[in-house]
């Protein structure tokens, strides 16, 4: 079979099982095979924590250096921005958005502004909450630290394709603050592992925008992950067996 | 025409277009081959001219901004000399330009590697602090990898006599860590595929989403 069709297979394969999990999602049963995160629940808390105490919080998107098109971590990452900015509408503190493609910096206004309008409260919209800080990794984590000298944020959301220069952070945040990784670079995400409080691994990062919500196992999406998921990790283990028998 | 019913009808082409382009990799047929160019040049060229906005926006912010009690002024001021010298150089010499090239790179390098030895200081420090502090199954077993290929990666092997038992253990374990790469890989595999099943059939979208 042609590499291409396999492709094919494993695109339909997944939209059946997604198919299945939107017609399931309302039974108790199936709501039931969602698999909730330690991460995912301490975002929430974490979320939950800002409002009350009226601290900013800081989300940071990060594109492909020069890579011309957005990455599928980015579209998650201005989703999660909107949900974000919809979550904290009504807090003290408006949510700070920074990225490294001025592109993106206008997209993630849009997000923002989208995320007020769905509450009502577009009027609260401030274009300086979206801001392009540095081109390449290095300068961007450096206007990052130039951006927030002086403001104390709840936590630090970073999403996209940073690389291991996410280190920077831990040295120039208040151990208070929370650094909260969900990067798809490789080597970014065992630096973070060491340097940041929690890490959003492999598809964890595409399960942002539905996880910060309430009720996340009503999301048909999530569980439809769970189920290919697991379904891997079993034909993997097989194959590895079946290899290792015959 | 209301807004929100603009936006959905608006969403209806953009999903025939991105299945289209979906189907452009399984077909061999010219016509849709030509439609995925034109689709794609097309979103270039858009990107170019989101782009040129974008930075106009920037510094009419930094502009706007100098005025503003709340931010820095030395910060927006700086960037925005910046911004007009490098413009204002960059339209003199073209971008081939060696010299002009070997400006920004020296300007962009000094900065850059400084902050490169940093990393390396925070992330020794954060390994010690991972080993004392935050305890768990899971941070033990990475603070014990990073030390094991540490000792595998320092060459100290090479100073003991050839063992074929000891270099199958060290070749096992130098294969681990590409089980580890094969298993992040296959996540954002999975993770870009729903996320892309989700948006292209409407199942779910950025800016209007079905409520729950």
């Amino acid at each position: 079979m042609s590499s291409s069709l396999t492709g094919l297979f494993i695109i339909l394969g997944v939209l059946v099982i997604y198919s299945i999990s939107l017609v399931c999602q309302k039974r108790k049963k199936y709501t039931d095979l969602f698999y909730e995160k330690k991460s995912a629940k301490n975002l929430r808390y974490q979320i939950a924590n800002s409002i009350e105490e009226g601290a900013m919080v800081h989300c940071d998107i990060c594109n492909l250096e020069g890579a011309g098109f957005f990455s599928e971590g980015t579209l998650t990452a201005l989703h999660t921005t909107q949900k974000l900015s919809n979550q904290l509408s009504s807090a003290d503190e408006p949510l700070l958005l920074t990225s490294n493609d001025s592109a993106l910096t206008f997209f993630g206004k849009e997000a923002i502004n989208q995320g007020l309008k769905k509450s009502g409260l577009e009027n609260e919209f401030d274009p300086n909450q979206s801001i392009f800080a540095g081109y390449s990794p290095l300068s961007h984590q450096a206007g990052i630290i130039g951006i927030l000298d002086g403001e104390a944020s709840a936590f630090h959301l970073n999403i996209g394709a940073f690389g291991p220069e996410i280190a920077l952070q831990d040295s120039a945040f208040d151990s208070s603050e929370g650094i909260i990784a969900a990067g798809d670079n490789l080597a970014a995400q065992a630096v973070s592992y060491v340097t940041a409080d929690d890490v959003f691994i492999g598809e964890e990062i595409f399960e942002l925008p539905q996880v910060i919500q309430e009720k996340p196992e009503m999301d048909s999406g999530l569980i439809a992950m769970d189920i290919i998921r697991f379904g891997i990790i079993i034909a993997l283990i097989s194959g590895a067996v079946l290899t290792f028998l015959f | 025409m209301t807004n929100k019913k603009a936006t959905n009808w608006i969403l209806l082409p953009a999903a025939v277009i991105g299945i289209l382009i979906l189907v452009s990799g399984y077909s061999d047929l010219d016509v849709i081959i030509q439609i995925r160019q034109a689709v794609l040049q097309y979103a270039g060229y858009l990107l170019g001219l989101i782009l040129f906005f974008a930075i106009v926006d920037f510094i009419l912010g930094r502009i706007r901004n100098l005025g503003d009690k709340n931010s820095s002024f030395i910060n927006n001021f700086i960037t925005i000399a910046v911004f007009f010298a490098v413009l204002i150089y960059g339209l003199s010499n073209s971008f081939e330009n060696q010299g002009f090239q070997k400006t920004i790179l020296d300007m962009q390098r000094s900065v850059e590697s400084g902050l490169a030895g940093l990393i390396c200081i925070v992330m020794i420090g954060g390994l010690y602090r991972l080993s004392k502090f935050r305890k768990g199954r899971l941070k033990t077993f990475f603070v014990l990898s990073a030390i094991i290929f540490l000792i595998i990666y320092s060459g100290i092997f090479y100073f003991f006599p050839e063992n074929q038992v000891l270099l199958s253990i060290l070749g096992f374990i130098q294969t681990l860590p590409m089980g580890g790469i094969y298993g992040l890989l296959l996540g954002i595999g999975i993770g870009g595929l729903v996320t892309g099943i989700r948006v292209l059939f409407l199942a779910e979208h950025p800016y209007n989403e079905r409520k729950r």
